[in-house]
């Protein structure tokens, strides 16, 4: 509240200073000129209707841009489309879930060890959770799941990349991938609409919600994955 | 009926009485003239009986209705005066067609041209006007208005002689033609007296005489003569005016009480008889000293 | 001469045509009030950053928030203009009393109000265009009218409302200010006083209750009760004040 008491100020200056300048030019106006004052006033003040007008049309006709192509979203359904998803990954039945699998790798691997390492930085963004096989098949399967993320009401899952999954010697290199970065201008209601429709006064309503990304391994039965940079492996329980 | 009824009429500004105790009544259609000094209330009257003012004791009347804050009373009274407050924002044209809207017995035609004789730029604004135009603006705004009750204060300040002439003929002719109760407040008595019927002399806020010209004419006589002569006539009679000439000449005003034989007495005594005209004696009656200005100058 | 005899909503009527010529000035600042605004909500109202470890989200917002604001601001401005010697007079030439002097007055801010509104809303489209021509290089989302024309009709019936209140604040405020000098002082002071306090105590002064009240108001209907009850009264306290005022020059 009180981070309104020099703008309102301010504003209250600007205005004075406004009303003062009007008045001023209004001396002047009384020279004979062919129309009236009123009539001036009103002719002027058409044309910023008409300039008004224009641009609503204007907006009207003009490309969508990118953002408008995005989909909309309700934000609380993403929150539990992760806790789902979370929850189902440990129960074993990921796979169950399908539509959320974003890209999946297959290597071979002959090895009894692996070491595990997350390469440039410290921890991987994705939860990794590890199953394994009922055989020992020399295969490594693994999984990557994101639900979707929105910010403001739009999807923007498509931007979220998968981590990068390397075989190497004895090693399993995982990477987080380029950060992604967004930038956007967004036109918001006026507050007297805003408080009508429900949507917050003085906040925005910004939100921002993250989604739940989770690297699913399966691994043969007997391989001994060793976590070299701590990178919290969850092993679901075998029944 | 009496279109203005006033019965002991106060005003207090401050700590001042503007007007004290003033009682008249003005009869329908007549243009009766408003006199007095500076100062001794014309205005504040008129503005009392345009409904801008209240009154602080005493009752004053118009068309059997309080002016003050009456729609009814406003829409048959038009006070104009040189503190008017005209809008900026309209010309000459928008305020003449403003009035048409508003008064019912607005004549266009006259107001045009008369706008046009005294050569005023319908396309101008009022305050870019000078003093004499307008009060000429203000006329027109006047006349054209045809309300049954026309207040004009001080209605030719600021006009040459000319256009002082034509304001008077214009409003002469335009009276006889459509009448109407008028007041006018001037300075200028003596160049409206054949205009006015009734004479309403005004001193320090109360009512001093309320007659028609034709007898405030022969209300008065002045004598010139000896001083010593003249101090003998003089003895019993109600002296107004005194003025000394020459070492032993004076002026004297006195009520006029004569009778054709003693008139012919005094001019045998040497006294030179003459009549004084409305405008002196409102001057000698509402000046503060029988002596006038001389006094100023005699004393010491 | 016979008298003539006039009805107050005739006078009102005229006077009210009368004064749409006269204080037409007044729409003349209403447009550089706006510009002004347009220019200050072009630098955005607000902005928003966040985002988890892959990815960055930067928003920037924009609104005619404070081209609103600044039309509000004008009502209230206005509305003590009115009040001011040179315009109330302007009344006492013509045909007048203090009634429908106050009527007129009140029926002029009115449909002021309603043109303040529909500028302050289509203004937000002026806004687009510009920052979406001339300024901005990054994506932006926005509706346009044929997705939310409801909306459009919301904001210009809300905005007039919280205009029309405006004015009836500037009124009163000029009235009183009108009936004694001395409310040019006390006036700002109980307003500035009442907010300093407000920011002592919290949220619960006065004037935040005032705010709240108008401006958390989420149904519709209520909120024209509220606004029209408290215009009413106002403008009903100014017109009772000024009626014992006399014209001085």
């Amino acid at each position: 509240m009180m981070a309104i008491i020099p703008l309102l100020l301010t504003a209250i200056i600007i205005i004075t200073l406004a009303i003062l300048t009007a008045r001023a030019v209004n001396r002047n106006v009384n020279r004979k000129g062919k129309y009236s004052y009123s009539r001036r006033v009103c002719w002027i003040f058409s044309g910023y209707v008409a300039v008004l007008l224009i641009c609503v049309v204007l907006d009207t006709v003009h490309p969508g841009n990118i953002v408008d192509g995005w989909k909309k979203v309700d934000t609380k359904g993403l929150e539990k489309e992760s806790i789902d998803l979370y929850d189902a990954a440990l129960e074993g039945e990921i796979a169950n879930i399908g539509s959320i699998l974003r890209k999946e790798w297959s290597f071979d691997y002959h090895g009894q060890q692996l070491d595990v390492v997350v390469t440039q930085d410290e921890y991987l963004n994705a939860s990794v959770i590890v199953e394994r096989k009922h055989n020992n098949d020399d295969k490594i399967e693994a999984a990557f799941y994101q639900t979707r993320q929105s910010v403001n009401g739009m999807d923007i899952t498509e931007l979220a990349k998968p981590p990068h999954l390397e075989i190497a010697e004895d090693g399993l290199l995982l990477s987080n991938p380029k950060k992604n970065k967004i930038k956007y201008s967004e036109f918001t209601n006026v507050f007297s609409v805003k408080q009508f429709t429900g949507e917050d006064f003085f906040r925005h309503d910004s939100n921002f919600s993250g989604g739940q990304s989770i690297l699913y391994l399966r691994i043969p039965k007997d391989l001994e994955l060793i976590d070299k940079t701590g990178i919290n492996l969850n092993y679901i329980e075998q029944e | 009926m009496s279109v203005i009824e006033c019965n002991g009429l106060t005003k207090v500004y401050g700590g001042t009485k503007a007007l004290n105790n003033l009682s008249f009544k003005i009869e329908e259609n007549k243009i009766t003239g408003l006199i007095g000094r500076n100062g001794a209330g014309k205005t504040t009257l008129l503005k009392i009986i345009a409904g801008l003012i209240k009154e602080t004791a005493g009752e004053l009347k118009v068309f059997s209705e309080k002016p003050f804050n009456s729609l009814q009373v406003s829409a048959n009274v038009i006070f104009l005066h040189d503190q008017m407050n005209l809008p900026t924002a309209l010309n000459l044209k928008e305020l003449l067609e403003t009035a048409a809207s508003f008064y019912p017995n607005w004549d266009r035609e006259l107001a045009d041209r008369l706008l046009d004789y005294f050569s005023l730029n319908p396309l101008q604004h009022y305050n870019g006007l000078s003093k004499g135009m307008k009060s000429t603006f203000n006329m027109i705004l006047g006349l054209s208005a045809r309300v049954p009750l026309t207040l004009f204060d001080e209605p030719t300040s600021g006009m040459d002689a000319a256009v002082r002439k034509d304001f008077y003929r214009a409003l002469l002719k335009d009276y006889i033609a459509y009448p109407r109760t008028i007041i006018i407040s001037s300075h200028h008595l003596n160049e409206i007296e054949d205009l006015l019927e009734d004479i309403l002399l005004v001193k320090e806020g109360k009512e001093l005489h309320h007659m028609p010209v034709a007898d405030l004419k022969e209300w008065a006589i002045g004598l010139q003569g000896n001083t010593a002569v003249i101090g003998e006539w003089t003895k019993n009679k109600e002296v107004i005016y005194t003025k000394s000439i020459g070492i032993d000449q004076s002026y004297v005003v006195v009520r006029n009480h004569f009778t054709e034989t003693e008139g012919q007495r005094a001019r045998n005594a040497g006294i030179d008889i003459t009549p004084v005209t409305a405008s002196d004696l409102c001057v000698y009656l509402t000046s503060k000293t029988k002596g006038g200005i001389d006094d100023v100058f005699n004393k010491g | 001469m016979s008298l003539t005899k006039v009805s107050l909503t005739n006078v009102v009527k005229k006077q009210y045509v009368y004064k749409l010529k006269a204080y037409s000035q007044v729409f003349m600042s209403l447009i550089f009030l706006q510009l002004l605004a347009v220019f200050f909500s072009l630098n955005g109202v607000g902005g928003m950053a966040g985002g988890d470890e892959s990815i960055d989200v930067e928003v920037k917002y924009f609104s005619s928030d404070y081209v609103t604001a600044f039309t509000m601001l004008w009502g209230f401005i206005t509305a003590i203009l009115i009040t001011t010697k040179a315009y109330r007079n302007d009344d006492f030439v013509f045909v007048t009393n203090r009634v429908s002097s106050n009527l007129s007055n009140a029926v002029f801010l009115l449909t002021a109000s309603f043109i303040g509104g529909i500028t302050a809303m289509l203004s937000s489209y002026l806004l687009k265009v510009i920052i979406y021509y001339f300024i901005s290089d990054v994506p932006i989302k926005s509706t346009t009218i044929l997705e939310a024309p409801l909306e459009l009709l919301l904001g210009i019936f809300s905005t007039f409302l919280y205009i029309f209140l405006f004015c009836a604040l500037g009124y009163l405020v000029g009235t009183l200010v009108q009936i004694s000098k001395a409310f040019t002082v006390l006036l700002p002071a109980a307003f500035f006083g009442g907010l300093i306090l407000d920011g002592l105590r919290g949220k619960s002064g006065a004037i935040a209750y005032v705010f709240e009240f108008f401006f958390t108001e989420s149904s519709l209907p209520l909120f024209i009760v509220k606004i029209i009850v408290s215009a009413g009264l106002l403008f009903s306290g100014a017109f009772v004040l000024s009626n014992r005022l006399e014209v001085r020059a």
